[in-house]
C-alpha cells in the first residue's frame, strides 16, 4: 500500500450554538448577534486526529449521536470545525448517497446523466458507462420511463448501479448499501462494489455493521462521545467499540 | 423539440464535468417546472402573455395611453422582470433545496446559482421567441442597437446572480427577508418603467436610476429590440458595471459566510 496521505484530519473539533425557538424575540435576536453568549452550548467533537493513506478502507463507528456525522460533514466541507483545527484532503472527495438527486418527474435516461454528473463523470464518460449502468439496474425496458412508475426495488437497484459507476479519489460511504435486491442482485452488487470500489481506492466506511467492518476495513476509528480514538488494527477497535457500548 | 435543442447545446459543450454538471442541473430544474403539465413549456408563456394582456387593456383602454406598438413595448420589460422576480424568489431557496447536493459533494457552490440563473434563463429565452412571433405580427423590424441586446441579458443575469447569493444567505438566517423582498419587487415592478419610459428617473431621480439598474437595463432592451428607441450608452456600461461588481462583492459575502449559514439550514 502507498504511504501517500489523501486525507489529515488535525484537532477537529467541533461546538453547536443552538437557538432556543420557544425563546423571546430579543433572546432570539441577542443569539444570532452573539451565540456564544446568549445561545445553548453543544459541543459535538472534541479534537479528531487521523490521517487517511490512499488505498486505505477506514472504518468509523460510533453509537448514534457521538458525532459522526458532523465529522463527516467537516470532512466534505458542509460546515466547518471550530478555529484551530484543519482538514487537508488531497484530490475529490464524494459521498456515495443512493438517489441523491433522483427525480421522480424525469426519466432514468435524464437521472442517469444528472447523477452521473454530480458522482463526476463527464457526458462522454456517462456514455461510454450508459448501458453498462442499465443493464446492471435491469431496467433495459423502462429507460425512457419516469422515475414516479419506478417500483422501490427498481429505483434502489438504479441508484446503486449510478454509484456504483461513481469517480472520484476518496469515497466516503455512510452505511452502505449492499442491501439492495434480491439474493441474485445482492451478490453481483457485492460482486461490482469489489471490484469497482473496494479495489484500490481510498474509502471511509461509516458503519453499524460490525461484520461489514471486519470484513472490508483495514483501519478503525472510533467516535465515541465526539472523541475519535484511531485502531490500526480492526479486531481491537472493535473490542475498544464493544467496551464503550456496554459500560 | 426542447430536448433535441438541450442535446444539441449539451454535445457543444467542452468536456468538462464542472460545465456539464451546471449544464445538467440547470435542465432538470427547468423540465422539472413544466414537464408534469399537460401544456408543458406553454405555461411558461401564460404567465407573461396573461399579464401584458391585462396591462395592454387597463393601459390603452382605460388610461388612454398612445405609444407605438405598445404590446411590444411592455412586452420587453415585462419579459426581462418576471424572470428576474422569479429568478431571485426561487434563487433566496437554493440552499435549502440543494442541501442534499452540498452535504455529498465536494464542488464551487456558486455553480449551484449559475445552473439556477441558467434554468430561469431558459424560460426567459422561450419567451423572447414569441415576443419575436408577435413582433413579426406587428411588422416591427429589430432596434438598431440589437447586437447589443446579449450585453443587456448578462447584465440581468450578472444581477439576477448576486441578488440570488444574497437572498438565499439571509434567508436561513431571517426568513422575514423574503417578505421584504417582495415588498421590494412590488415597488420594482411599478418603478423601473415597464409601463412608460424610464428616462424620466434620468431626470428627475438620478439616484434612483444608479441603485436600480432595471430603469437603464429595460430602456437598452427597448433600444436593442425595438424601433426607434433611443440607446442610453452610459447606462449600458454602468449597469454592466454595477452588476458585475454586485456579484464579485456577494461572492465574497459567500465564501466568508457560507459554513456559518449550512449550520443553521
Amino acid at each position: 500500500m502507498e504511504e501517500r496521505i489523501v486525507l489529515e484530519v488535525k484537532n477537529v473539533a467541533k461546538t453547536f450554538y443552538v437557538m432556543d425557538k420557544h425563546a423571546s424575540m430579543g433572546k432570539r435576536v441577542l443569539s444570532l448577534i452573539n451565540p456564544k453568549k446568549h445561545a445553548q452550548r453543544v459541543e459535538a467533537l472534541k479534537a479528531v486526529n487521523f490521517k487517511v493513506f490512499k488505498g486505505d478502507f477506514l472504518g468509523i463507528i460510533g453509537e448514534n449521536g457521538s458525532g459522526k456525522s458532523t465529522l463527516l460533514k467537516i470532512i466534505i466541507g458542509y460546515i466547518d470545525g471550530d478555529e484551530g483545527g484543519s482538514v487537508k484532503v488531497s484530490g475529490r472527495l464524494t459521498k456515495l448517497a443512493l438517489g441523491m438527486a433522483f427525480d421522480d418527474a424525469l426519466t432514468a435516461r435524464d437521472n442517469i446523466y444528472l447523477n452521473g454528473s454530480i458522482f463526476g463523470l463527464t457526458f462522454d464518460e456517462i456514455r461510454e458507462r450508459f448501458d453498462e449502468i442499465v443493464k446492471y439496474a435491469e431496467v433495459e425496458q423502462f429507460i425512457n420511463t419516469p422515475l414516479r412508475f419506478y417500483s422501490s426495488g427498481m429505483r434502489s437497484r438504479l441508484a446503486l448501479s449510478i454509484a456504483l459507476h461513481a469517480e472520484a479519489d476518496i469515497f466516503l460511504i455512510d452505511e452502505f448499501f449492499g442491501e439492495v435486491g434480491d439474493i441474485g442482485f445482492k451478490a453481483k452488487s457485492n460482486n461490482i462494489f469489489n471490484n469497482r470500489i473496494a479495489n484500490g481506492k481510498t474509502i471511509l466506511f461509516v458503519s453499524h455493521f460490525m461484520n461489514l467492518i471486519e470484513k472490508y476495513c483495514n483501519r478503525l476509528l472510533v467516535i465515541d462521545k465526539g472523541n475519535g480514538y484511531l485502531f490500526e488494527n480492526v479486531q481491537e477497535g472493535l473490542l475498544f467499540y464493544k467496551n464503550q457500548v456496554s459500560a | 423539440m426542447t430536448d433535441r435543442i438541450f442535446e444539441f447545446v449539451e454535445r457543444q459543450l467542452p468536456k468538462n464535468n464542472r460545465i456539464e454538471r451546471i449544464w445538467k442541473i440547470a435542465q432538470v430544474d427547468f423540465k422539472r417546472r413544466y414537464y408534469n403539465d399537460v401544456l408543458g413549456l406553454l405555461w411558461a408563456l401564460a404567465n407573461p402573455l396573461s399579464q401584458i394582456g391585462l396591462y395592454y387593456f387597463i393601459f390603452t383602454r382605460i388610461f388612454k395611453k398612445e405609444q407605438e406598438n405598445y404590446v411590444l413595448y411592455i412586452f420587453c420589460g415585462i419579459i426581462l422582470w418576471l424572470a428576474f422576480a422569479e429568478a431571485t424568489r426561487k434563487g433566496s431557496l437554493i440552499l435549502k433545496e440543494k442541501q442534499y447536493l452540498m452535504e455529498n459533494i465536494q464542488f464551487n457552490w456558486v455553480d449551484l446559482y449559475i445552473s439556477h440563473m441558467l434554468s430561469i434563463t431558459y424560460g426567459m429565452i422561450f419567451n423572447f421567441f414569441a415576443y419575436a412571433i408577435i413582433s413579426l405580427l406587428y411588422s416591427n423590424s429589430y432596434g438598431t442597437y440589437f447586437y447589443l441586446f446579449p450585453v443587456v441579458l448578462l447584465t440581468w443575469f450578472l444581477f439576477g446572480l448576486a441578488i440570488s447569493i444574497i437572498l438565499s444567505l439571509l434567508r436561513p438566517l431571517f426568513e422575514d427577508s423574503f417578505h421584504i423582498w417582495n415588498i421590494l419587487l412590488n415597488i420594482g415592478f411599478w418603478s423601473s418603467g415597464i409601463f412608460y419610459s424610464g428616462s424620466y428617473f434620468f431626470e428627475n431621480y438620478t439616484w434612483f436610476s444608479y441603485i436600480n439598474p432595471f430603469v437603464g437595463v429595460i430602456l437598452n432592451a427597448r433600444a436593442c429590440l425595438l424601433e426607434n428607441n433611443e440607446l442610453y450608452p452610459f447606462w449600458l456600461i454602468y449597469n454592466f458595471l454595477f452588476a458585475a461588481v454586485f456579484l464579485v462583492v456577494a461572492i465574497i459575502i459567500f465564501k466568508k459566510n457560507i459554513k456559518k449559514i449550512t449550520e443553521k439550514i
